[in-house]
């Protein structure tokens, strides 16, 4: 069935009418039929009274035998709708008659049967009574009445179509009011689906609806704004969240492109690093292959970096990476690559060489850049490079071998005295070879016995009395010989194990003393080296204080030789660790005083009692200006300070007479002893007490 | 306009029913049948006068012990007649005594008296006496209810008639009904009284 698709207007009009109609159609029958059905009654009860009133008049002519008294009584009827009356005699004869003349002449019917139908008789002509004469229960006759119809049902007629009229009026009225009345309820609802349409058109969900009054209407204005709050709040809560996610997006992507980053760069120079250098050689070395071309590998380390970091801080060293990669940069062409591969050591891609002399400009170009110190943060620092580099394709063709090879040309680089370049030579892995079979040998040498103790005499300047020894470690390595610390202890250090072997050296050192102390060498000294990682350990003077209780040797015996660059590293921490030693009676040195950047007011605070000048400026204290001049100061310092001063590597009679002369309170180098084995020092000790050094000095 | 028709008999069937009222119905005359015979109806009419005709409280009329008393005067068949019909009858709920009168002393107990065959002289006479008792004064002859007689009955193109001395009715404490006058002629009493 087809759905009528009526505005709402409409619709309320229609059910008013309809309802008003039905109504009015309802109560028009209704009215129609009580109308005419009171008028019937009223016309019958009319006709019986005018028949009961004509019966009593009719009593007294027909007793007395007047049928025209009789015809003028009927005459004279109020009935207007009479059509005919008639008198009958006792014996239902016709008396007397009377009939309008403009009603139609009908036939008198049998009146007994009007009487036993109870004396009315209706049909939907007229109306017939028959109405007894009577006086004191005597019959006289019959009065018979026939009252037409037409009239009454004329008026009833007239009265609907009036009713009719007025219905239609009221109909008419139905519809003005309906349309009046359906616009107080569709107009608001029209504007509330106007706003619905608007809003889902335009997606504004801040738009509210307006109402008046509190009925059905307003209420669903009401429930519709509440609905729109909900969506417009829901909205909003989702751009929060689309605004959340669009940020946690953004932020993601930045945290991916930074993630990529720090996969590739080196977060302190911003330079690539080892992963994309490695990704950058073989794009390179794809290139070359395909263009028949060279390339070129170039490995540097910047030059005591490690000692820069550790007596200056790594903010310093921090920034000297820094400048180091500007400088570096601004040496190389803007298609190279260079890259940080880690710690001080850098990598540079050369491309498209066509002579290896292009490789020597920018290495030597590199030289000279470091010639120049680095000034920042109050300090100037200067600093070397050791560069090594090999070419594609002869020194290798892959990623590996090239750096490999790159690597152990700068190795050689370091070995030749740093601050130089070299090429890479096919026996130069050799010695990487040997780096990495030192660590490996390492970690069994300690408990093979092949890591020993030797002790250098120190000798007091006046007496020339051995008043303490250093003790000094060696590798007696099975197949390579006697491996140098300065090759092993950085091994031993870059692999951590510089802890267990700085613990064996200290407790090996205090054995040796122990027995040297029973065999009455009780004033005996000995000096241990400490290193950087064992003075960061923060149980180190419980560590130390405990080997000596052990062997039951005064802590003030031993002398423990620090760094200038463990010191400068951090420098209260450092006065506190010293302050502990301190507080235990141990005697404290500094080592290679001098090399480092030492602050005389630090040195103040330190807590130390002894100096120890460093090999380097004993070597020309009597041929260099400089050195002199240095060691003078060193010397002065120390008295001023009521330090102890002791010098290293005094190998001539020249040094030692400068030394003494200018006061240094303590000597010890080759001049007296090399460093022994542990018999051999006894042997000395035995031998030479107390004044054989001096011959010997003579001697040399 | 009204036509008015009027069913009568035929006037030669009058002789015949007259011969069967005779024949059949004297004998057996009642007051509430139809009368055809002009004597037998004035005498059934006498009855149907009172029907429409009150007697004043205290009158004879009024005591339910004593009969309605008919009095005729002159006219023995007449009389005769009446006394006939009203052996079986009652008027007023009373049974009837007829008597015929020819005294003219002798009529205070009279409750109604018809007058047949009365001569003028007489008659006033006979008014004088009766006047102011309670009596209906009933005649048949003309001119007798301009003299007093309260209802005279005549007849009129073949139709018997009545008509009622409306002032003697007053004077004499009688009360007739209104509808009784509906169908007489209204006669007021000629002269002085």
């Amino acid at each position: 069935m087809k759905q009528l698709h009526w505005p709402i207007g409409a619709k309320l009009t229609a059910i008013i009418l309809s309802v008003s109609g039905v109504a009015l159609l309802a109560g028009l029958t209704v009215f129609t039929l009580i109308q005419m059905r009171e008028a019937r009654v009223a016309l019958e009860n009319s006709a019986m009274a005018q028949a009961r009133l004509m019966a009593l008049y009719a009593e007294v002519p027909l007793q007395f035998n007047d049928p025209k008294a009789i015809v003028d009584i009927l005459s004279r009827t109020e009935l207007p709708s009479l059509k005919q009356a008639t008198v009958f005699d006792r014996d239902n004869k016709v008396y007397a008659s009377y009939q309008r003349i403009e009603q139609k002449l009908t036939a008198i019917p049998d009146i007994r049967t009007i009487v036993a139908a109870g004396g009315m008789v209706v049909d939907s002509k007229s109306l017939q009574i028959v109405q007894a004469i009577e006086h004191e229960h005597e019959h006289f006759g019959y009065l018979y009445l026939n009252v037409s119809l037409d009239q009454l049902q004329r008026e009833v007629s007239q009265r609907f179509w009036l009713m009719s009229g007025v219905a239609a009026a009221l109909l008419f009225l139905s519809w003005i009011l309906g349309q009046l009345l359906q616009k107080t309820i569709s107009r608001p609802i029209l504007r509330l689906t106007a706003l619905a349409r608007r809003i889902g058109e335009t997606q504004d969900y801040s738009a509210r609806a307006s109402f008046k009054g509190d009925d059905e209407i307003a209420s669903l204005s009401r429930s519709f704004n509440l609905m729109l709050d909900a969506i417009h709040e829901r909205e909003l809560a989702r751009d929060h969240a689309e605004d959340a996610l669009r940020e946690s997006k953004k932020n993601l992507e930045s945290a991916v492109q930074e993630l990529q980053y720090l996969a590739n760069y080196d977060s302190l120079t911003e330079l690539p690093n080892r992963a994309l250098c490695m990704d950058r050689i073989a794009n390179a070395v794809f290139r070359a292959a395909r263009e028949q071309r060279k390339a070129a590998v170039v490995f540097l380390d910047l030059d005591h970096f490690k000692e820069i970091n550790d007596s200056l801080g790594h903010a310093v060293g921090d920034e000297l990476l820094k400048a180091a990669s500007r400088r570096l940069q601004s040496c190389i062409r803007r298609g190279d690559t260079l890259a940080r591969l880690g710690g001080d050591e850098f990598l540079i891609v050369l491309e498209d060489l066509n002579e290896e002399l292009n490789v020597v400009s920018v290495m030597q170009k590199i030289i000279d850049a470091f010639a120049h110190p680095f000034h920042f943060g109050g300090y100037t620092v200067t600093t070397t490079v050791s560069i090594g580099t090999c070419t594609y394709p002869q020194d290798g063709t892959d990623v590996q071998t090239l750096m490999r090879n790159a690597d152990a040309a700068m190795y050689k680089a370091k070995e030749l005295g740093r601050n130089t370049y070299q090429y890479y030579q096919p026996e130069m892995n050799a010695l990487s070879l040997r780096r990495l079979s030192l660590v490996n040998d390492l970690r069994d040498a300690q408990h093979n016995g092949q890591l020993l103790l030797h002790f250098q005499p120190q000798i007091d300047s006046d007496s020339c009395r051995i008043i303490g020894v250093e003790a000094l470690i060696r590798w007696q390595h099975p197949t390579l010989g006697p491996i140098s610390p300065v090759e092993f202890i950085p091994v031993a250090e870059t692999s951590g194990m510089i802890v267990n072997i700085g613990l064996w050296v200290i407790n090996s050192a205090a054995v040796q003393l122990a027995q040297w102390r029973k065999q009455g060498y009780d004033k005996l000294r000995m000096a241990i080296n400490l290193s950087a990682v064992q003075f960061r350990q923060h149980d180190l003077p419980e560590q130390i204080s405990s080997v000596m209780q052990r062997f039951h040797i005064p802590h003030e015996c031993i002398e423990l030789e620090i760094t200038e660059s463990m010191l400068m590293r951090d420098v209260e921490g450092a006065i506190v660790m010293m302050k502990r030693l301190k507080s235990m009676g141990f005697r404290l040195a500094i080592d290679d005083f001098g090399t480092g950047y030492s602050s005389l007011n630090y040195l103040r605070k330190f807590p130390l009692d002894a100096l120890k000048v460093d090999r380097s400026f004993v070597d020309e204290v009597t041929t260099d200006a400089e050195d002199t001049a240095i060691t003078l100061a060193i010397l002065s310092m120390a008295k001023n300070l009521r330090l102890t001063v002791i010098a290293e590597g005094v190998e001539t009679r020249e040094q030692f007479h400068f030394l003494v002369e200018n006061g240094c309170d303590e000597v010890q180098g080759y001049l007296f002893s090399p460093p022994l084995p542990a018999e051999q020092l006894t042997q000395l000790l035995l031998t030479e007490l107390p004044l054989k050094f001096s011959s010997t000095l003579v001697a040399n | 306009m009204v036509s008015a028709c009027i069913y009568s008999r035929r006037v030669w069937r009058w002789p015949l029913l007259l011969l069967l009222c005779f024949t059949l119905f004297s004998p057996s005359l009642n007051a509430s049948e139809a009368p055809t015979d002009p004597v037998i109806m004035r005498a059934v009419w006498l009855e149907r006068f009172t029907r429409y005709i009150d007697w004043p409280g205290g009158s004879r009329v009024a005591d339910a012990n004593t009969p309605f008393t008919l009095c005729v005067w002159g006219d023995d068949n007449f009389a005769k007649t009446v006394h006939d019909l009203y052996q079986q009858q009652t008027i007023k709920d009373k049974t009837v005594l007829v008597s015929q009168r020819t005294d003219i002393a002798q009529l205070q107990d009279c409750d109604l008296l018809y007058l047949s065959s009365v001569k003028t002289a007489d008659l006033r006479a006979l008014l004088d006496k009766v006047r102011g008792q309670p009596t209906l004064l009933v005649s048949a002859q003309a001119g007798n209810a301009e003299l007093g007689v309260h209802i005279n009955m005549y007849e009129e193109q073949g139709y018997q008639r009545f008509e009622i001395n409306i002032d003697d009715v007053k004077s004499s404490g009688l009360v007739i009904r209104s509808r009784l006058l509906q169908v007489a002629r209204i006669i007021h009493h000629a002269g002085p009284s």
